[in-house]
């Protein structure tokens, strides 16, 4: 039975602790919060908890071997330093840091201690974006042209005051938060970037963007149209597609559904997700959390031969975040970037 | 345990479709209109479905006063209420954290008992009686509901699922003991994970309790299978309410009713989108499920 640490038990915390002790094999055995309502409140409903508001004394006083980190993202850096250093296993939550300097020294942790980290990228684990990449991995599309990826949500109509907002605390604004999701998928899915032309909006906030477009050219030469929102009315809950041209055939995915255009034929193919839910250990939340733990629990479990095993790893997210950074500094300087350059 | 045996759904009126979001909106248009929410429910009745399942929607105040307005449908409606109404909260505690969000949402009890009512809930943050806060939170979500047949409560899948992870029993302890007491109401419960959560109904010694659950042939929200919840219900001593039965509109009515006749299903949760699909499925609901469990 892993013993489990959590450093920020807010909404993700919670939620990861629960899938991980939904699993029987593991249990929540401290947890790190600077919010005493929360450190008191679950410490009165979980008692065999220890609680912190320090992560450093948590980490000191406890045996841990997994640490789940689901602080804001402007402490993700020094809280995987002080895991990594007593060896624990360690998964955080999207994005892996404020920036790439920050985000490249936990890929520098990673490789000094050898230790299995996974990042928070979960729709990589919805059921139709892993039917998506199985249709990409058999090649029977032909070849792909253009696509076109978009994540919006209803979240921010008005000015909000949390370090969700704060660009030195968060990194950015709808695109670092929210559509990094899709930036991760289209990169797991059609590979390195070459340029990226890059505009961001701001409709509510002062200080981070509410909505970012980008015009991206895969290596490959795929054109990506690319474009998120978290200000968009009509999105009760988060809504993820991805339009994908080949010669031979079209898919549309979305969180929901997948739909694969046979034009020779005239036919369509279509799946939606009742159809492509399988069965869990547990499902709280939707099945693409469960299925993101029990690929974390499989990393642990295999220690230092994970490299088959699903699931964004920090040199991954690094790569995310970088193009993160090239759309900031496109539509700051209203030119082209090559990536890498 | 007494309860109706088909009780329907207020996804469609919400704009919930798990199948496709583009269909959820559109019914979500179309349920827009109060008067299309109420010529359902009296279409309902008319065929015989008393019980109604209501999240508590920011608008759900609106339609709990045209349902008090309307003699016919207040006087034989069952109210089956699914409390709270988790992406408020979700939003909420992004935004403002746990502290924030509970002072938000108690603070917006309106009402002639307003202050006392605040008094006790902030004397129960401040003494940190956790229960107590929670069920000054049923109190707000609860409360549009007033003058209505509350039937029974439900506390929304997604604590469940959560508490149910945690195994968090004294809870699920309290939430039984205030629903009977405050309300005189069934305390009920949401999962995806049927065959866990009874198991923690029965560790717990929990008297026979209302569970609502994913079940359909396509094994949609049936955790850790299909196989394993056809198995827990054949011998669970608790009401198992199937949700999700035509697997957001993946399966046919008859297909569909015909696998839950034959796993022993006598309770659902139905929704309906159109007035042609509404037949047909009654139709199939009439012949599985009622006359199915009559025989």
């Amino acid at each position: 039975m892993y013993r489990v640490g959590i450093i920020g038990f807010g909404k993700m915390g919670m939620l990861h602790g629960a899938l991980i002790t939904g699993s029987k094999k593991a249990k929540i055995c401290a947890i790190c919060d600077k919010s005493a309502v929360m450190r008191i409140g679950f410490k009165r409903v979980y008692k065999d908890v220890n609680t912190y508001n320090d992560a450093e004394k948590m980490l000191n006083k406890e045996q841990l071997d997994i640490v789940i980190v689901t602080t804001p993202t402007f402490n993700h850096m020094q809280a995987i330093e002080l895991a990594a250093q007593k060896g624990c296993a360690i998964f955080v939550e999207k994005p892996l840091a404020i920036n790439t300097v920050q985000a490249q020294k936990i890929v520098d942790i990673e490789k000094q201690y050898n230790l299995p980290i996974q990042v928070g990228f979960c729709n990589r684990f919805c059921p139709s974006f892993e039917k998506a990449k199985h249709i990409l991995k058999n090649k029977d599309m032909g070849e792909i042209t253009r696509i076109k990826a978009e994540m919006y949500i209803a979240d921010v109509f008005e000015e909000h005051m949390g370090w969700r907002y704060k660009p030195e605390l968060s990194g950015g604004g709808a695109l670092m938060d929210f559509g990094i999701h899709m930036l991760d998928l289209i990169i797991d899915f059609f590979g390195e970037i070459d340029v990226i032309n890059g505009q961001t909006k701001k409709l509510y906030s002062k200080l981070v963007e509410d909505e970012a477009s980008a015009e991206i050219t895969f290596k490959s030469g795929i054109k990506c149209q690319f474009e998120t929102s978290w200000s968009k009315e009509e999105f009760r809950k988060s809504y993820s597609r991805i339009e994908i041209h080949g010669n031979e055939k079209t898919m549309v995915v979305t969180d929901q559904t997948l739909d694969l255009f046979n034009m020779d034929r005239n036919t369509v193919e279509s799946y939606s997700y009742p159809q492509l839910y399988s069965g869990s250990f547990i499902d709280i939340g939707g099945l693409l959390y469960s299925k993101q733990m029990d690929s974390f629990l499989q990393r642990v479990a295999n220690k230092h031969k994970f490299e088959n095993i699903d699931g964004c790893t920090p040199k991954q997210a690094l790569y995310v975040q970088k193009i993160v950074e090239s759309i900031y500094l496109s539509a700051r300087e209203n030119r082209e970037i090559k990536v890498g350059k | 345990m007494e309860i109706d045996k088909v009780i329907l759904g207020d996804n469609q009126f919400f704009g919930v479709n798990h199948m496709s979001q583009d269909r959820g909106h559109e019914t979500y248009e179309q349920f827009k209109d109060l008067q299309e929410i109420k010529r359902i429910l009296n279409y309902a009745l008319d065929k015989g479905v008393k019980g109604v399942m209501f999240s508590t929607h920011p608008s759900i105040g609106k339609i709990c006063d045209m349902i008090r307005a309307d003699k016919r449908l207040k006087e034989n409606m069952n109210i089956y209420v699914n409390v709270p109404y988790i992406i408020k909260y979700v939003s909420m505690v992004t935004e403002m954290g746990m502290y924030e969000t509970i002072k938000s949402v108690i603070s917006s009890q309106q009402g002639k008992n307003r202050l006392p009512f605040i008094f006790k809930s902030m004397w129960n943050a401040l003494t940190l009686n956790h229960m107590g806060v929670f069920e000054r939170m049923i109190d707000v979500e609860l409360a549009p509901f007033h003058g209505l047949n509350i039937k029974a409560v439900f506390l929304h899948n997604a604590l469940c699922d959560l508490i149910l992870g945690y195994h968090m029993t004294d809870i699920l302890k309290g939430f039984d003991g205030y629903i009977r007491k405050k309300y005189n109401a069934i305390p009920a419960y949401g999962t995806l994970n049927l065959v866990s959560f009874l198991d923690l109904l029965d560790e717990m010694n929990m008297p026979e309790s209302l569970v609502m659950s994913g079940f359909n042939e396509l094994g949609f929200l049936m955790n850790p299978s299909r196989e394993a919840c056809e198995c827990a219900i054949k011998t669970t001593k608790h009401t198992v309410l199937a949700m999700a039965t035509l697997a957001s509109g993946c399966l046919k009515p008859e297909k569909a009713y015909s696998y839950l006749e034959g796993v022993g299903i006598q309770n659902v949760v139905v929704g309906l989108s159109s007035k042609k699909h509404a037949d047909e499925t009654f139709a199939c609901i009439e012949k599985h499920i009622i006359r199915g469990c009559k025989a």
